[in-house]
């Protein structure tokens, strides 16, 4: 046909951005992992309705919210490096392993965003956001999934909805 | 339509496939991020939030307070402690490349050794700190009697145990420093019978002389001196001090003089002692120098030196009645065979002008504990090593085989020495021809103390664990001493407890008697340091016969009286050359020269012209000593009769950064101690100079020398400059010609209209513009506070937000350039190497523009630090088609890296030529990469990127203003350029806030801004520097 080539053209870039597009966010709704320990948030704050900031406590005062050191964990489940309650859990066996051992445990992150956006944990939760609202309902969660898209334009949304800074220099730095 | 493509078919598929093709090259990696937590915490660390520890720099021996700030358990920044009084919470370029020193690749990683058959080999072995320790011990005890131990020259608990160490295993000390300035200390033994570096009080003088000491650069406590000078120099309402250099070669301390006597190599000690005989005369107290000056001949001293004795009279009278006033000298630079004479002729001059004991003090010294031998002890020590006379040699701080003239003489004799262990951190000239290394801890990681100066007992930490298997010295000593079986007198076992062992007997009692020594510990680690101010004991009285013992003829030089004499001065960047090895600081333009990466040899102008030498021709110079070949650069600040060769380059190892860069300047004279002093004689020589015709690009960022009457640097004369100051800022408008004045934002008032400064010069200009048809540019207010600019179409300005700006006061800058250092550590600035800034590529975020006007004693110098003037009608933001470049509501020229598809348009655009562009990804092999500030996004290739006013300083006062309910306050948001400037000249803040300091700075009678005429409105507003003489009142 006359214009042949650039039909060849056209479809391959459709394709190959259609790619990207699926592939250039770095973590999306619905990414799982394998987690070192299959910690379950829905046992934790769920039932025991520990707050959030028990274990995440740089989330008030820091851009990072923080992950609860081994010690954090050891503080209830682990006496004299043995387990406290629960002996047959796989989970607390190799918790109490990774105490003994003195080695911190290598979390899979979830929630991610690319270096070059600067997120301020601490100014989101003084500004009274739950952290359901970015997180889900973590609280039901046996492993924690991703449930929003943490994509820019879902952030720049709930800014203008609350009518707080979008200008590109609060976050891109 | 012919067979195969054509062309327009080809441009199709190119346009299209192209679009696809960058749309595939971006994209995330995909890979899953791992979270490590602590297993248990750190009590002081919040994970994103930093933490600051105070300790003292050791990268020089001036010791100045550090705050140095880590992130995550890793340093980061390296700031001054705003407690301190030696650097005022400010530091040099050195300080701020300290991090460099600390993350170097080419650190010795653990102890080795090595037999001493393989000597000649690099076979190094590691060993373990048990074993090495064992070999050290051993080597004592069977060389007792027979050892030496080569120190810097160390203050405080290292200095004790190290003592300690020697006297229990009868081992000799020799302490030495290249830069000792044993003639000052010879002069003051001599005249005053005190063995002292004196303290210098440059923030209560009025007039200063300098006989060659760089008191802005290396000189005794460089970062103190500036402070203090800057202050008293600086117009300051009616008060403006003066410097007057008297220096045959201007380096950065001269080029901020307000008078240059460009003397005679050799004669300076003939000009202060005319100055001194003109003082005399007419009442200065001469007291045991009378009979000296009598001798004295102005006329002839004059006119040996080659100056008009009228300029010497003007300059003595302004010394004796201008107030309070110093002379300080020599420094390296004029450390020829009659130093001892200059520094006596400077403390004569001292004396009748009635500083000693006031802005001259003997009481407290610089250095305090016991100072550094002379050049002639270390001679010495390589004769006798030479002789075999030395068994075991121990190596801790200096680098004899580099700093030292005839090298091989030197590494000869060391290796006649059965047993040599150092300490060095890095494999350099001298630790590299050792048979053991036992690498010290760098001074972050180590504990410690230093005594500056008298009366300041400063604390060094470690802020984070060490980097590598390094030990710290004091340690090794301890466990030493142990396994040869000598007995020191302490309990400790570590070098920690031996210096809180030590603060507790003798620094306790006396600073904090009132709390139990664990408190008083903890809160002098949180403040860095303990100072008491000394009374000013009576001033010494000067001894005649000290007086009569020296000779006030002038020196000779080795080789032909008509070449040009051999200037070797000292490196503001590389010190005596120990910091050569820190990318950053290689990296760094000089701030005489701008050169980076090498050496370089400083002829005159005429010389230049007269050999048709350009910037970049290569030069050989031969000296009885030696021969190299450097590139050329023409500098005004010197005299026909001298060359320049700045010391600290040329090593042949201290790792890649440093090896094979330059030449050391050393290698050019002869192992010539001074008689009077024992000094080695810098300045020695005269050298043959011949034109090789090569030529090669010079990595020189910054090529201009002269403005072309661009009026960026601007300045007045002394009477304007305090109009100015008396006056209100008029507000200047684009280029229409005449001024108006700004209502008094205070009071609403309409302050005095009409007059004010006189008219821009550059009105002129465009006026001519327009009748060529050039743009007409709108009246508006013009001021930096009327903001946002009226008529702009785009951006979400709000009301609301501040405007960010600067205030940078010409008055202030030295040129130091620290700035730029601290920028480059806060900002993850790519090194981009000697290639590329041949090519013009440097990476500077801010630079320094260094212009030279006038020329011979009418040559004056102009410093302007040049950052991205955050225009409000920036000409950058309009061409930029992804909308990466754009103006924020607070005032802001963004940068956004992540939108940056690097067409390069708003750097051809900008008129300043501020915006840098990443012409590559660039590397920091490990450890390098730890210093990373995590603040601040890296950038790849293929991203624009320039001064944000650290913006990533502002959100954080910003995010922790909000958490405590406020609002950001004046003076709680500091970029780090201005954090470290020594001088104090740039000033951060709200523009918009009438009662910032930045806002009354900026609306100063002074103030302008640059290229005003292009109508960028920018936010950072000049102060003109005050272009005055010691004539002038």
């Amino acid at each position: 046909m006359r214009h042949r080539w650039a039909a060849i053209g056209l479809a391959t870039t459709v394709v190959l951005a259609g790619a990207v597009i699926v592939a250039a966010t770095q973590s999306s709704p619905g990414t799982e992992a394998i987690q070192p320990i299959a910690f379950p948030h829905d046992l934790h704050a769920g039932n025991s309705q520990i707050p959030c900031e028990y274990c995440h406590t740089s989330a008030d005062r820091s851009p990072d919210a923080g992950i609860p050191s081994v010690q954090v964990c050891a503080g209830c489940h682990l006496a004299a490096g043995q387990p406290l309650f629960r002996r047959d859990s796989a989970g607390i066996q190799l918790l109490a392993r990774y105490w003994n051992e003195g080695r911190p445990i290598p979390w899979v992150r979830i929630h991610d965003l690319p270096d070059h956006a600067h997120f301020p944990h601490m100014r989101h939760v003084k500004a009274g956001l739950e952290c359901q609202e970015c997180h889900g309902p973590v609280e039901t969660m046996r492993e924690v999934e991703q449930q929003q898209p943490l994509w820019m334009g879902w952030c720049i949304e709930c800014h203008r909805q609350r009518q707080v800074r979008t200008d590109c220099t609060v976050c891109h730095y | 339509m012919g067979n195969g493509l054509e062309r327009r078919q080809f441009l199709k598929v190119l346009g299209v496939s192209g679009a696809g093709a960058a749309a595939t090259a971006c994209g995330g990696t995909g890979a899953a991020e791992k979270l490590i937590p602590y297993v248990v915490p750190h009590e002081e660390i919040v994970p994103g939030v930093s933490t600051w520890y105070r300790t003292t720099c050791q990268e020089c021996p001036a010791g100045c307070g550090m705050n140095i700030r880590t992130r995550e358990g890793r340093a980061v920044k390296a700031e001054g402690n705003p407690l301190s009084p030696i650097s005022h919470g400010r530091l040099c370029a050195r300080g701020q490349a300290s991090l460099h020193g600390l993350y170097n690749p080419d650190r010795v990683p653990q102890a080795l050794a090595r037999g001493a058959a393989d000597q000649s080999a690099g076979n190094w072995t590691p060993a373990s700190w048990d074993d090495a320790e064992q070999r050290l011990a051993d080597a004592l005890v069977q060389n007792r009697g027979r050892t030496v131990f080569l120190t810097e020259s160390m203050t405080g608990s290292m200095d004790a145990l190290v003592d300690a160490f020697c006297a229990a295993l009868g081992i000799e000390r020799v302490r030495f420093e290249p830069f000792a300035l044993e003639p000052i200390r010879a002069a003051n033994r001599l005249l005053f019978g005190i063995d002292a570096l004196p303290v210098h009080d440059f923030a209560n003088a009025d007039v200063v002389i300098s006989f060659g000491a760089d008191f802005l650069e290396t000189w005794l406590s460089p970062i103190d001196y500036a402070h203090g000078f800057v202050q008293a120099h600086a117009l300051n309402g009616e008060r403006r001090g003066r410097l007057v250099s008297v220096s045959p070669h201007q380096s950065l301390t001269d080029m901020n003089a307000d008078d240059w006597l460009p003397v005679r190599p050799g004669t300076e000690h003939l000009v202060a002692l005319a100055l001194a005989r003109i003082i005399a005369d007419s009442g200065g107290n001469a007291g045991a120098a009378a009979e000296l000056l009598r001798s004295v001949n102005v006329e002839q001293n004059a006119q040996a030196a080659a100056v008009s004795p009228e300029r010497l009279r003007q300059v003595a009278t302004a010394f004796a009645n201008g107030g309070r006033s110093l002379a300080a000298g020599p420094g390296v630079s004029s450390m020829h065979a009659g130093a001892t004479a200059v520094a006596a002729a400077v403390a004569v001059l001292n004396q009748v002008a009635g500083n000693i004991g006031t802005t001259v003090r003997l009481d407290v010294r610089e250095r305090a504990g016991a100072p550094a031998g002379s050049y002639a002890d270390m001679k010495a020590l390589v004769a006798r090593m030479q002789a075999g006379q030395v068994g075991a040699l121990l190596v801790h701080g200096p680098n004899p085989v580099y700093a030292l003239p005839d090298a091989d003489a030197v590494a000869q004799a060391m290796g006649n020495v059965g047993f040599v262990a150092s300490f060095s951190s890095f494999l350099d000239e001298t630790s590299s021809l050792a048979h053991l290394l036992l690498p010290d801890h760098h001074f972050l990681e180590a504990w410690g103390d230093a005594q500056p100066r008298t009366g300041t007992h400063t604390l060094v930490q470690p802020v984070m664990t060490p980097v590598y298997s390094t030990k710290q010295t004091g340690d090794v000593l301890l466990s030493v001493a142990r396994r040869a079986g000598a007995t020191l007198p302490t309990q400790a076992t570590t070098f920690y407890d031996y210096l809180r062992e030590r603060w507790a007997r003798e620094l306790h009692p006396a600073f904090g008697a009132d709390a139990p020594f664990d408190l008083w510990w903890r809160e002098t680690l949180q403040t860095g340091f303990v100072y008491a101010a000394a009374t000013p004991a009576a001033a010494p009285a000067l001894d005649a016969a000290g007086l009569a013992q020296l000779s006030f003829a002038e020196p000779a030089f080795q080789g032909d009286g008509a070449d040009p004499v051999l200037v070797l001065y000292p490196s503001y960047r590389f010190y005596d050359g120990r910091l050569a090895n820190r990318p950053w600081l290689q990296e760094l333009p000089d701030p005489i020269s701008k050169f980076t990466w090498t050496s370089w040899v400083e002829v005159g102008p005429s010389i230049a012209y007269e050999l048709g030498l350009d910037t970049g021709h290569i030069l050989e110079v031969t000296t009885p000593a030696g021969t190299a070949e450097l590139p050329v650069w023409a500098h005004p600040g010197m005299r026909d009769d001298v060359i320049a060769i700045q010391l600290g380059q040329g090593h042949t190892a201290l790792g890649v950064y440093a090896e094979n860069r330059g030449v050391n300047g050393v290698k050019l004279i002869g192992a010539v101690a001074d008689a009077a002093s024992g000094g080695l004689v810098y300045q020695q020589v005269r050298a043959r100079i011949r034109p090789t015709g090569a030529w090669r690009r010079p990595p020189q960022a910054g090529l201009e020398a002269t403005q072309h009457e661009r009026d960026i640097a601007q300045h007045l004369d002394l009477e304007h400059a305090r109009e100015a100051e008396a006056a209100r800022h008029v507000a200047m408008l684009g280029g229409a010609g005449a001024v108006r004045a700004a209502e008094d934002q205070a009071g609403g008032e309409q302050a005095a209209g009409g007059h004010g400064v006189e008219v821009h010069p550059n009105d002129a200009r465009v006026t001519q513009l327009h009748g060529a048809g050039g743009f007409r540019p709108t009246e508006v207010d013009a001021s930096p506070a009327a903001y946002p600019p009226p008529d702009t179409h785009y951006g979400e300005y709000s009301e609301l937000q501040p405007r960010w700006g600067m205030a940078i006061d010409l008055e202030k800058c030295i040129g130091c350039s620290a700035c730029i250092t601290a920028c480059y550590a806060e900002n993850n600035i790519g090194i981009v190497g000697p290639e590329l800034v041949s090519n013009g590529r440097i990476l500077h975020w801010i630079r320094i523009e260094r212009y030279f006007e006038g020329e011979g004693e009418n040559l004056h110098s102009m410093f302007l630090p040049m950052v991205c003037q955050q225009c409000g009608n920036a000409p950058c933001e309009p061409v930029c088609p992804v909308y990466a470049s754009y103006h924020t509501p607070d005032g802001l020229n963004a940068q956004v890296y992540n939108r940056c598809v690097g067409t390069r348009y708003c750097a051809n655009n900008c008129p300043y030529k501020v915006r840098v562009y990443n012409w590559f990804s660039w590397e920091w092999p490990e450890p390098l990469n730890w210093q990373l500030n995590p603040d601040v996004t890296v950038r790849e290739k293929g991203v624009m990127e320039k001064c944000t006013f650290c913006v990533q300083r502002i959100r954080e006062a910003e995010n922790h203003a909000r958490l405590e309910d406020r609002r950001v306050t004046d003076g709680e948001i500091t970029p780090a350029c201005a954090q470290t400037c020594p001088g104090e000249a740039i000033v951060f803040g709200n523009i918009k806030d009438p009662n910032s300091r930045v806002a009354r700075l900026a609306s100063s009678g002074r103030g302008y801004r640059v290229l005003e005429h292009l109508n960028t409105q920018s936010a950072v507003v000049y102060l003109r520097k005050v272009v005055t003489t010691v004539a002038e009142g």
